[in-house]
Parts: structure tokens; sequence; C-alpha cells
């Protein structure tokens, strides 16, 4: 197996609770209703990806799974089993259905050095409570965030939904992407975007970052330039919904290349307006 | 080798698989005990099809079909259901025997205490209440029959205090829109799981009086704005808007079909929002029209041709009007040995 040994030893674990409804269909085939999301209900799988449905437990590495299928389906050739096992359970976890306990190498960290103390890399599901710390620190949630930092956030994304649960759940694809900016070791800054299902625009949920910070147009201009590349979706822009606060994060997105496209008049209420950005890859 | 397949990545040939649908809506009857000037379904100005009903014993026979077939989801809807609630009690005991999930629409008018607990018993799982209103006076101007909202609150209380999951339905029209909010705001400790606000659909009674009735788009804004505001709230339960075109998007997308609506006379609908018979009950067993086309039903020309040219409730009002007087309408896709070459 020419696999990389990171994904050979992934050990993926099948959230059985999420299964609502399953039948058995015609010729073998097994369809499954799952509680959430809306994206993976109603799935039709054929008989070897219940098969390995059924022993992705979170103690089979890719390895085991691939071993089993070998044992159950006698003479199928190597290359291809191990390229669907992994193709199936890239799938699964896009629909939301693995969990995993260590890092998974099916989302690569893209770390890079800035320099001057100033490094990015791609959270994941162990960064949870790093993420977290950080947004409580700026004030996400607050009318009013933290003086010493600057936050654009989609406004039509409610407060309250950015939290733990949220997080976790997004990280269980590989849809949600988090990058977090640090200066030696401490978190300064982060954008927090989403792929959206069958849909080619990039939805920005927030950026916030230290005010003054010196790199502000690499970090933005990294991740912008990066997610197209990693992401599973045939992106075409990116989209922003934002009131009307001008802030240097707003002047950034702007040099990228943001442009207002829409204005919807006193939409947020109390006579302000929203406004929508699109950048178009 | 291995096949996995999920929205539109599921392949024609691959319908086949299906067994049965896995989503049945039977509208148990067309009679209402109420006159709503919105009822899609016409049930309020019309007793159209009650002589046409299907019998308690063709009503069995179909529960017992779908039994078999273990669907994901049976609702009852209608009319109003709860106007054949015997016949309901059986079904759901049948349905249930068979792991069936089963849920009720209805208007709440029907449901005392004791209807609550008998519902739970029989292993209903989960009843939509239609609320148009937060007052007597606006609920009943569209429901037309005085006590409708009393009765209707009354039945949100019995059946949360039961432990049945129920979510309300909300249809928006131009007498409504400054109530959502507070209707929302009266429910917040009810025990609902979600309450979802639903467009005008301009079919059946709502086409008479769509002038009076249909909101206007700044009124649509107004809603949409209110909705986030409480959405922002974070209370118990789901606040959204439904948008009742969205399985046509994906099902003629995805080719596959997953669904069917039986009328109360037998009919087969793709959709309700096709009210298109393409057999009738009455004649075939479910299984075979599964077997013999229903499960591709999206792409079979006529309706896929249909169901293409819907992107909005406006879309969808033309459309309906078409069918009214260019579509021929007594068709069967056994009877008529249509193949899905051929058009009609």
């Amino acid at each position: 197996m020419s696999l990389d040994k990171k994904i050979l030893d992934f050990k993926p674990r099948f959230k059985k609770s999420n299964v609502a409804y399953s039948r058995e269909e015609n010729d073998g085939y097994v369809s499954f209703r799952f509680q959430s999301p809306g994206t993976s209900n109603e799935t039709i799988l054929n008989d070897t990806c219940v098969e390995i449905i059924k022993i992705c437990n979170g103690q089979n590495s890719i390895k085991d799974i691939v071993d089993h299928i070998m044992a159950t389906y006698e003479g199928a050739p190597l290359d291809l089993v191990v390229k669907d096992v992994v193709e199936t359970v890239q799938k699964l976890m896009r629909m939301q259905l693995i969990t995993w306990e260590e890092e998974n190498p099916f989302i690569p960290k893209y770390r890079i050095d800035l320099g001057e103390g100033y490094s990015i890399y791609r959270a994941d599901y162990s960064d949870i409570p790093k993420i977290n710390n950080f947004f409580k620190l700026v004030q996400i949630k607050e009318d009013k965030p933290y003086d010493n930092y600057q936050i654009c956030l989609n406004k039509y994304i409610p407060k309250w939904s950015i939290n733990s649960e949220v997080l976790r759940t997004g990280f269980l694809t590989d849809m949600q992407y988090i990058f977090m900016l640090e200066k030696d070791g401490e978190v300064v800054g982060t954008t927090y975007s989403v792929d959206n299902n069958n849909k080619c625009i990039h939805t920005i949920i927030s950026l916030v970052c230290k005010k003054d910070i010196l790199c502000l147009d690499s970090f933005v201009s990294y991740v912008f330039s990066l997610i197209p590349q990693i992401s599973t979706q045939n992106l075409t822009g990116y989209r922003i919904h934002v009131g009307n606060e001008e802030n240097e994060l707003m002047n950034v997105l702007k040099s990228t290349g943001f442009e207002k496209t829409l204005t919807l008049e006193n939409e947020i209420g109390f006579g302000k307006d929203l406004l929508e950005y699109n950048y178009y890859i | 080798m291995f096949e996995f397949n999920y929205n539109k990545e599921l392949d024609v040939k691959q319908t086949q698989y299906y067994q049965g649908p896995l989503y049945v809506v039977l509208n148990i009857t067309n009679r209402c005990n109420l006159k709503c000037l919105h009822c899609f379904n016409g049930s309020s100005s019309t007793n159209q099809c009650s002589e046409y009903e299907l019998s308690d014993e063709e009503v069995i026979n179909v529960v017992k079909d779908v039994a078999r077939l273990k669907v994901a989801n049976f609702c009852f809807s209608g009319g109003e259901p709860l106007l054949r609630k015997e016949l309901i009690y059986k079904s759901i005991k049948i349905l249930s025997s068979h792991g069936v999930r089963c849920s009720i629409v209805s208007n709440g008018t029907l449901i005392d205490y004791n209807v609550a607990e008998k519902l739970k018993l029989l292993g209903v799982q989960e009843i939509e209440i239609s609320l148009d209103g937060n007052c007597s006076e606006t609920h009943e101007r569209l429901r037309g029959v005085k006590g409708s909202f009393e009765k209707a609150l009354k039945s949100v209380e019995y059946l949360c205090a039961i432990g049945i999951t129920t979510s309300i339905s909300y249809t928006l029209n131009s007498w409504n829109v400054d109530e959502v909010g507070p209707l929302i705001e009266r429910l917040k400790d009810s025990g609902i799981t979600s309450f979802y606000i639903r467009p005008l659909l301009v079919m059946g009674e709502a086409s008479f009086h769509k002038e009076n009735i249909s909101p206007s788009l700044q009124q649509y804004r107004k809603v949409f704005k209110i909705m986030k505001k409480y959405q922002e709230q974070n209370y118990n339960f789901e606040i959204g808007i439904t948008d009742p075109i969205n399985h046509i998007y994906n099902l003629r997308n995805r080719v596959i079909n997953n669904m069917v609506e039986i009328q109360s006379n037998g009919d087969l609908f793709p959709s309700y929002c096709i009210p298109v018979p393409i057999g009738n009950i009455k004649r075939h067993p479910l299984k075979d029209y599964w077997d013999k086309g229903l499960n591709r039903i999206w792409e079979f020309t006529s309706i896929g041709r249909l169901a293409e040219g819907i992107y909005s409730n406006k879309d969808l009002e033309k459309i309906i009007s078409n069918i009214k007087t260019e579509v021929k309408m007594d068709f069967d896709i056994i009877d008529d040995n249509i193949l899905f070459e051929g058009t009609w």
C-alpha cells in the first residue's frame, strides 16, 4: 500500500447515533436517512460501503478496514480497495458522519511561517478550545468587541451560533476553514469560513485580528488564495455580509479585491444597512 | 467497486435500487371543518372528493402496503385528517407496528387531551399544527370559523404536555405579517420544536383570493428580518422560513424520486406542487406504480419539463394554471403503458 502512514493509521468512527432510518433496498443496497445535516439525508450505499461503516468504530485503522475488505472480497485488487476505502471515508467525513480522536490526516494544517514571529495554520478539531478562548477574549458575541481587536462578522450568522458545538460539527467535514494567525505562539487573528454544499460561493463567517498587525495583508491573501486550492467545491468566489462599520480589516478585504455588490437599506434595523461584498476568484 | 451515492451523484440506473418511496403523504380526506381562504388543496370550498374518497378498507390496504415497504415517514394530511380519526388510529397502529414513523398535519381543532394521549400511545412521532396569527381575529379571518384559534392553541398545549413533537406552520399572508413576532413570543415556553413560516402558495382556494391575501415582497422582507431577530434570541425551538418548492429543485436534479402524495380519491401526485395524477391507488397497488415508473417520475418528460420551469412560487402559480388548461389530466403510467421516452 503506497499511502501515507498517517492515513493508514487513521481511525475513523461512524456516528451510529446519527442514523435516523435505514432500509434494505433492492440488490443488496441499504438506504439511510441521517439526523443531520440536510446534505447527508437520503443516502443509498452498496453492500461494501455498509461493510466499511460496520467496522468504522474508532478502533480499526484504515489499514485494518482495507484488510477486512480484502478478506471479505477475495481476489479484489489491493490498490482499488485502498483507493475506495479512503474515498469512502472521505465522503463520510464530508457528510459529517465520521468522528475521530487524534489528528485527521485528511485535513492538513497548511502551516506557514511569515517571519517576525508570525505563523499561520489551518485549525482542526484539537484547536477548538484555543478558538473559543480567542473568541471569548475578543468578545465576538458582544455588541462592542474588545478595543484591541477588530472584527468583521457576517450579519446573517446569529452570534449565538458561534459556539463549540457548531465548531465541532463543522470540523467533522473538510468544508469548514478556520485559519489561525499566531505571534510567538499567541493567537492574534482568525479567519472563519465555510463551503456551501452544491454552491460555488464560499461564505465568510468572521475575520478577527488584533489591531496593528504587521502582516495582516499576507494573512488574508494567503488564506484566500489557499482555500480554492484545497476546497472540494469548484469555488468561483467569496461572500460576506457586513454592516457599514469601517476598520482596517475591511480596508484589507477591499484592497484584496472584495467589491461591494449590494446595499440592503435598513436591513439590520435601527437605520443600519447591510452590505454584501463579493470577491470573484 | 464501491458505490456511494447521495444527492446529484446518484446514477439514474440506481433509482431502481429503492424498493419503495421513502416519504408518503396521504390526504386521507379532502373534507375540512374550516373554510381557509389559503387552502392549496381547495378543501374549504368544495367536497369534490368526498364521494370518490378512499373507503376505510382502501385506506387500510394502502397503509398495509406502505407498512410492508417500511417507508421513512408516513404523513396524514387533508383536508383535516382527524375528521377520519378512527381510521387514522387504525392506520397508525399498523404503521407503528412495522416501525414506520408517522406524522400528521392538522388545524388542531379536533385535538383534545384524549385525542393527543391516544395518538401518543399509538406512536405518532410528530404533529404539525397550523397557526396563522396571534389572535382569533387574524387567524379566523383567514380560516373562516370562529373559535378555531383557541382550539388550535389548546391542541398545541395538549400535544406538548403529552410529549409529541409539535411544530407550528405559519402561512404568511398580507393580514398576519405583524403577528409573526408576537406569536413566536407567545409560544416561547410552549414546548414546540419548530416554528416555520411558509410562503403562500397560490394554488387551490388561495388562487381565488390572491389579490387580498398575497403578501407583498416588502412584507416578505419584513418577516425575514423579524425571523432573523428571533433566531438571534436562541429560543428552545427552531425558527425558519421553509421553501415549499425546495423538494422540486432537489428531485429534478437527482432524477431519483423518493416521495409520493396520495390524494383523498386515490390519485397519485408526484408532489403537492405538481397536481398531475399519474395513477390511482384504486386501480393498482402503490408498489406496482413504484416499480413501473413512479420511482423515476422526475425523469419522465412531461413531469420533468413542468419541474424544470419552477424556480419560484410565481413560476409555480403560472405552471399550475397551465396544468389546469393545457395538460391532459386522466392519465395512468401503468394502464396507459407510458414509456419514459414518450410524452403526453
